[in-house]
């Protein structure tokens, strides 16, 4: 696999990071007979590949550290994994900077035996993050090999230390296929990124491509060449479907739904919202779904890693929320995300879908606001495709939520603004603005 | 006369705004006008309140001296008369 990153005018190939990573660990002691387990807290992404290379080359387990975490977070999480050591590697002055630290191994019961992998761990936003093993070959077994796709050109819009990101480095490496990974991810470098490589192949979320397709430009040549568009993250509305396939016709659009703990559960290709409600009790299929008191539950067929939370017979409560209609399941959001209005229970996630339909906007952010009259209300942050005047965009997106919307879920409150904000895996940030 | 006070203008603008952008023409609102029959319900009065504060900067909901729930628009212009 080849990589390209920022500078934009500067495509660094993946080698490069390779024969950094190579010296700096030619300083170290050689790994015990038997292995051992290493965290890897990588800063930069375009040295991901690199670092998860090395690990896999050598047979070894490791913990994957988010990128954002301090050193000494980093340190104490690895520790307490029971790794000995950790690969820290982060771009300093332009240049590759790899440091080896040896760690006090914690005693640890993630790892069920010496099998080679990784040990994923969630984002740990309260308290300790809960610790998922999963075994290369699992993590291999879901990515579709294509011999069409070698030589393909790849884009991640998501940073590549969480899943997500993750999962299309592997799609890339397997298939042989090229990587354009950003040296930044904001929405600015992304487009950047986007219309100077011109990748065949991109992944990301819905939020990010919201904000970005305001700098692709229309009809541009490149935009017929993309082939594919993967999204994931988060609940993938109908209305972002529909702008993705006006802006890149040819492309394949899928959305995906995965998460740490139980992998890729399903996937969707037909360019609509939801997945086929056939698909839920359906026991043919790899990971079976199934709706109790409308969450969805997952359970593999062939247990591969250990999940947390899972019951005897190994299903896996989601946390996600889902509402059938007209032979489709579609996604609500978790049940932390519902907001209370005077007792009803409202998904932002089907407000903002309901927002995104209107002619002129771009993305939507809804959260509750605390009210010292009603309690919380429904507040939405809009951002506003170029063109759109303000007063009259808010009459339609009043207007288009009250038609479609029951009376306790419009927006009663709608103030535009230039940016959303999205958190460290790209997803839209929706803790309430009071 | 509570009509011309500068927070009652900004109150009716306020609701009217709220009736527009739903496609509502809004109706004669008058200080007599009882807040229930501006066509609003609860959920936009708490909007308006929201939107008020915004404009003029406070919410004398916020304060907790309010005794008696104010009933019509005149009403509602002097909680933010009386908070100024």
């Amino acid at each position: 696999m080849t990589a390209v990153s920022l500078p934009v005018d500067l495509a660094v190939s993946q080698g490069e990071v390779t024969h950094s990573l190579r010296s700096a660990l030619a300083d170290i002691p050689p790994v015990p007979a038997g292995g051992l387990r290493a965290a890897l807290h990588v800063e930069d992404s375009v040295m991901v590949p690199a670092a998860l290379e090395w690990l896999h080359s050598r047979g070894l387990q490791g913990a994957f550290l988010h990128a954002e975490w301090d050193l000494e977070r980093a340190r104490a999480i690895a520790s307490s994994a029971g790794c000995a050591a950790m690969l820290e590697g982060r771009v300093e002055r332009d240049r590759f900077v790899w440091k080896w630290h040896r760690l006090e191994a914690g005693a640890a019961d993630c790892w069920p035996d010496r099998t080679p992998g990784l040990l994923l761990l969630t984002s740990g936003s309260t308290g300790e993050p809960k610790r998922v093993f999963h075994p290369w070959q699992s993590l291999f077994e879901s990515v579709a090999i294509r011999p069409a796709l070698a030589g393909s050109c790849w884009m991640t819009l998501y940073p590549l230390s969480r899943f997500a990101g993750l999962n299309t480095l592997l799609h890339a490496w397997l298939n042989e296929a090229k990587l354009v990974i950003p040296s930044a991810f904001t929405s600015r470098a992304l487009g950047d990124h986007m219309v100077r490589w011109q990748p065949t192949h991109l992944s990301g979320t819905p939020t990010l491509w919201r904000t970005i397709l305001m700098q692709v430009p229309r009809s541009d040549d490149w935009c017929l060449r993309v082939r594919q568009i993967t999204l994931g993250g988060e609940t993938v509305d109908q209305a972002i479907l529909d702008l993705l396939a006006g802006t890149f016709p040819n492309a394949r659009l899928t959305h995906i739904y995965a998460s740490t703990e139980a992998g890729v559960c399903l996937s969707v290709s037909d360019a609509k919202a939801g997945f086929p409600a056939v698909w839920l009790d359906d026991a043919s299929r790899p990971v079976q779904l199934r709706l109790t008191d409308g969450e969805l539950f997952v359970r593999r067929t062939g247990s591969r890693s250990r999940v947390l939370d899972q019951t005897a017979d190994g299903w896996w409560p989601t946390r996600d929320r889902i509402q059938i209609d007209g032979g489709r399941a579609y996604f609500l959001g978790r049940d932390t995300d519902l907001l209370n209005i005077g007792g009803a229970k409202v998904a932002p996630a089907a407000v903002e879908a309901c927002i995104c339909e209107v002619e002129g906007v771009s993305a939507a952010r809804v959260s509750g606001r605390k009210s010292s009259f009603a309690g919380t209300l429904v507040a939405a942050q809009v951002i506003a495709a170029a063109g759109s005047g303000h007063d009259e965009l808010r009459g339609r997106i009043v207007r288009h939520c009250r038609a479609k919307l029951a009376s306790y879920a419009v927006p009663r409150l709608i103030e535009f603004v230039t940016e959303l904000p999205v958190s460290a895996s790209g997803k839209l940030d929706r803790q309430g603005v009071s | 006369m509570t009509e011309t006070l500068p927070a009652y203008r900004t109150l009716v603008k306020t609701i009217e705004a709220v009736l527009r952008e739903r496609g509502d023409e809004p109706g004669a609102i008058g200080a007599d006008t009882p807040m229930a029959d501006t066509g609003l319900d609860s959920l936009d009065v708490a909007a308006v309140v929201v939107r008020m504060e915004e404009q003029l900067g406070f919410d004398p909901f916020t304060s907790g001296n309010i005794t008696e729930f104010p009933r019509t628009v005149g009403d509602f212009a002097a909680l933010y008369v009386a908070a100024q």
